[in-house]
């Protein structure tokens, strides 16, 4: 037991240490000597705050719808269904994953605009001459910008979901039956409550991402909280004001965590038998037409169309394009998603252990604690995370320089060292929630039983959690993975010198609108992140 | 543990290198890198250069004394003047090249800063529909461009300076009134940077678009891009009143710059007629070195009559042009 004592206070530490970075944005919105006599907060709020505020909500709502509309059906049909060519397609709806929003953005801005080639050829043919001839629908816009998240997004809930339902047993399905319930009745009533749970971490996950999207959204000029806090702190150059609307966003993603564990609270269900598979019905030739029709145009809109239009760029521009800093870029890139994942997940395998053998508020605040990093957009992340790091350095350059020593300079903010914590804070809650969502559907009695055995805490996780997890885990570190690679706003600022990640090389091209000169590296991005896809493919077989 | 290791050794190399000068650049890195290069060739001293659009001043504030940075670069005046206005900055040496190469007004007295391009602030509009105009940019609030504008984010620092000049000029309720009009013609809502206007106007989405002059010149010699360019005109504004409105791009010393004599040389190198010339030839700015002429191109645009109100005038007034944006709801 006293191991577990030790676990405890690891944990403990660890979490306070996330959650560092936002006693410091905190202290800076509302005790700073700045936040005291805040007039640009004031100007915001009498103004366009409220607009703001709007968008992002409706932003975060249209996402959610689109992405469900995505993922649910096709979560459902390749958990319930046989059909020839499943096994590819239950994987390539995860591709778009692979994306950035942004990247999509660009990509659909260029074909759609009024100056592209489907709205010039529309008036070619038709013979309008002026926008107000036809009406198109504006990819720049809320709904749009909603859809290019909600497909670079949805794979989150759909990865989820069908965990979640592949899962289930049939027991419940074959009561459903001898009441006389149909296959619809059966959904609506039975599996997707059973499934819940993922559904609900999905969703937030999904919730969390749009309402910190930087690149998407100023992309298309719509402006949102987090344009908000961008220009109050960059334009306005008044970091308490960032604070105090970071606060307000955090805010938000706090309600909707706690409504999210609020309503699963209720529910908790356990298969006696443990049997943790569904049996797979064939698909009629008719539900084997539309399962194809259906995922299939959501992976040509969420993938093969920016995939080919990025080919087609790189085409035009391969030699310039083609350049021995890219490699390196690739490989700092790499280096640091994988530090990032692994550590994400040894922390949320952690946390939930920890909870597990100890179920105490205190472990779930823990946890709650470590989650909220997801919630702080990249770029007040970045200073959140400069303003304890900086401290430190300075520390200890006035410590060297006392005992005669050489400075060493900026040791932790000016490091990769600082990129990494970003991404272990932002990324935390990833890992927690997918390994979260497996333990959950661990019976209690397993461990009783162990328990009565006399089994150690230790093997009892080693033997029993561990195993029945491994899924959840990798998928842990693979989103987790993914999420580094594409991160662009807390690296954008905290790179260090001569450093490069593949998103602020892209961005840098995308902002000025010449993607075409960053096209390789953002095929890079998608090659790099569809790696774990395949390697996860290979080794997670979906019986 | 082993990532971190490396990670930690990599960055102690970093700081371990030996004559270096560390650039911190509001500037694309493509844009200056051929003049960095060149410096290099020069004097032997090896550039670093991290580029960012918006944070770079809030990243120095913090990183306080143990910045790497030695050399600031910006693409315009008011983060010049902030940079200093925080204390961010150092002065050069009186006696340094700077001093010589550089007009008086487009330095800082006290040596905190200087120019090292200028660039105006030019109105296009369509060749087909509006042909060449003598406009003001108070025209652009005219009722008869209902519809027939358009234009980047507000609260892009281009914008900015040029809608903080307004104020200087006009001031600030005639400024207010002006942008609530401007708003009410644009075509679309504000999007998209200095060349997707002028790619609206030739698509036919709008007549008149605000943008700078440089980006004239790298239209036109861009393959894919030239058939924007050829669209549209090119128009000088205010030619009949105050002139155009003008914005440069500079640089500053970083306060702790940990190179300063690397820096210094990086400074008198860049306001040097090789340099200049450079920024020229690459770049279609304005120099600020006399006797350095603009490129052939830039040249062919026409003379024309710049606004000569001193810039911190103008910068005073950037906080209320922000206002003002966000007031009218620009952007939104």
């Amino acid at each position: 037991m006293r191991s577990f004592n030790f676990l405890s206070i690891t944990s403990g530490a660890i979490a306070l240490l996330i959650f560092a970075p936002v006693l410091a944005l905190m202290y800076e919105s509302f005790f700073s000597a700045s936040a005291l006599n805040d007039e640009t907060f004031q100007n915001l709020a009498q103004s366009v705050l409220w607009d703001y505020i709007a968008n992002s909500l409706q932003i975060v709502f249209g996402t959610l719808i689109f992405a469900c509309l995505f993922a649910i059906a096709p979560a459902w049909w390749c958990a319930r269904y046989d059909f020839s060519g499943r096994r590819f397609l239950q994987w390539a709806m995860v591709f778009p994953l692979a994306i950035p929003a942004y990247i999509s953005a660009y990509v659909y801005t260029e074909a759609l605009d009024y100056a592209g080639p489907i709205q010039t050829s529309l008036r070619a043919t038709f013979s309008w001459t002026s926008p107000n001839d036809y009406w198109f629908f504006d990819i720049r816009s809320i709904t749009g910008a909603s859809l290019m998240l909600a497909l670079a997004l949805y794979p989150y809930i759909y990865l989820l979901l069908r965990n979640g339902f592949a899962n289930q047993s049939d027991h419940l399905e074959h009561a459903g039956r001898l009441l006389g319930a149909n296959e619809r009745r059966i959904f609506f009533k039975i599996r997707l409550p059973l499934a819940r749970p993922a559904l609900a971490i999905g969703c937030t996950l999904v919730a969390m991402e749009s309402l910190a999207d930087f690149g998407t959204v100023h992309l298309f000029a719509i402006s949102t909280l987090t344009t908000a806090i961008y220009d109050s702190w960059l334009v306005y150059g008044s970091l308490s004001t960032a604070a105090k609307i970071s606060c307000l966003l955090l805010l938000f993603v706090l309600s909707l965590t706690w409504l999210e564990r609020r309503q699963r609270q209720a529910q908790k269900h356990y298969d006696l038998k443990g049997s943790h598979s569904l049996s797979r019905k064939a698909a009629s030739p008719q539900q084997l037409i539309i399962i194809w029709l259906v995922c299939l145009s959501i992976i040509t809109l969420g993938f093969i169309i920016p995939l080919i239009t990025l080919i087609g760029y790189n085409l035009d521009y391969l030699t310039e394009n083609l350049n021995s800093a890219l490699w390196q870029h690739a490989q700092h890139t790499f280096t640091l998603a994988a530090g990032a994942g692994i550590i994400c997940t040894m922390l949320a395998l952690l946390f939930n252990a920890n909870q597990r053998f100890k179920p105490k508020k205190l472990h779930a605040a823990q946890q709650n604690l470590a989650s909220i990093g997801y919630a702080i957009p990249g770029t007040v992340l970045a200073i959140a995370i400069l303003i304890p790091l900086g401290a430190m350095d300075l520390g200890l350059n006035a410590l060297l320089e006392s005992w005669n020593m050489d400075t060493i300079g900026l040791v932790f903010s000016g490091s990769s060292f600082a990129l990494l914590m970003a991404f272990v804070i932002r990324f935390t809650a990833i890992a927690n929630g997918s390994v979260h969502s497996a333990y959950e559907h661990i019976p209690p009695n397993l461990d009783l039983a162990a328990r009565s055995l006399n089994t150690r805490s230790w093997d009892m996780f080693k033997h029993i959690h561990l195993p029945l997890i491994t899924p959840a885990t990798v998928s842990a570190l693979l989103l987790v993975f993914i999420e580094c690679v594409k991160e662009l706003p807390a690296a954008i600022l905290l790179r260090p010198f001569d450093f490069e990640t593949l998103s602020t090389y892209v961005y840098q091209f995308a902002s000025d609108e010449q993607l075409e000169h960053g096209a390789l590296a953002a095929l890079l991005i998608i090659a790099v992140s569809l790696i774990p896809i395949f390697v996860l493919s290979r080794t997670q077989k979906m019986s | 543990m082993r990532i971190l290791a490396v990670l930690g050794f990599m960055a102690i190399c970093n700081f371990a290198m030996a004559e270096t000068v560390n650039v911190y650049s509001f500037r694309q890195p493509f844009l200056i890198q051929p003049i960095l290069d060149q410096f290099t060739q020069e004097t032997g001293i090896q550039s670093k250069v991290i580029f960012a659009k918006k944070g770079l001043i809030q990243r120095l504030k913090r990183e306080d004394k143990l910045s790497p940075a030695d050399v600031v670069l910006t693409s315009d005046f008011s983060k010049l003047l902030d940079l200093k206005d925080q204390g961010l900055t150092q002065a050069f040496n009186d006696d340094s090249q700077v001093q010589k190469n550089i007009p008086a007004q487009f330095r800082d007295e006290e040596r905190h800063w200087l120019a090292l391009t200028k660039r105006v602030r030019n109105i296009y509009s369509s060749k087909a529909r509006v042909g060449k105009l003598n406009i003001r940019y108070e025209d652009l609030s005219n009722s008869k461009y209902k519809g027939k504008i358009c234009t980047r984010s507000g609260k892009h620092p281009y914008n900015l300076g040029l809608i903080a000049s307004m104020i200087a000029h006009d001031g600030e309720a005639q400024t207010e009134q002006w942008l609530t009009g401007l708003k009410a013609n644009l075509a679309r809502k504000p999007q998209g940077n200095d060349r997707g206007q002028v790619k609206a106007i030739n698509s036919g989405l709008c007549d008149l678009s605000l943008g700078n002059s440089y980006y004239f010149g790298k239209m036109l010699m861009d393959e894919k891009q030239k058939i924007w360019a050829d669209s549209v005109e090119l128009n000088f504004p205010n030619q009949s009143d105050r002139g155009a409105h003008i914005n440069v791009s500079g640089a500053v010393i970083a306060k702790y710059a940990p190179h300063k004599d690397a820096a210094l040389k990086l400074l008198n190198f860049l306001s040097s007629d090789k340099a200049q010339a450079l920024y020229a030839e690459l770049n279609m700015e304005y120099p600020v070195k006399p006797g350095v002429a603009p490129s052939k191109m830039v040249q062919s645009w026409g003379e024309f009559k710049a606004d000569s109100i001193a810039l911190n005038q103008v910068a005073a007034q950037r906080k209320t042009a922000l206002k003002l944006v966000d007031k009218v709801k620009f952007d939104l």
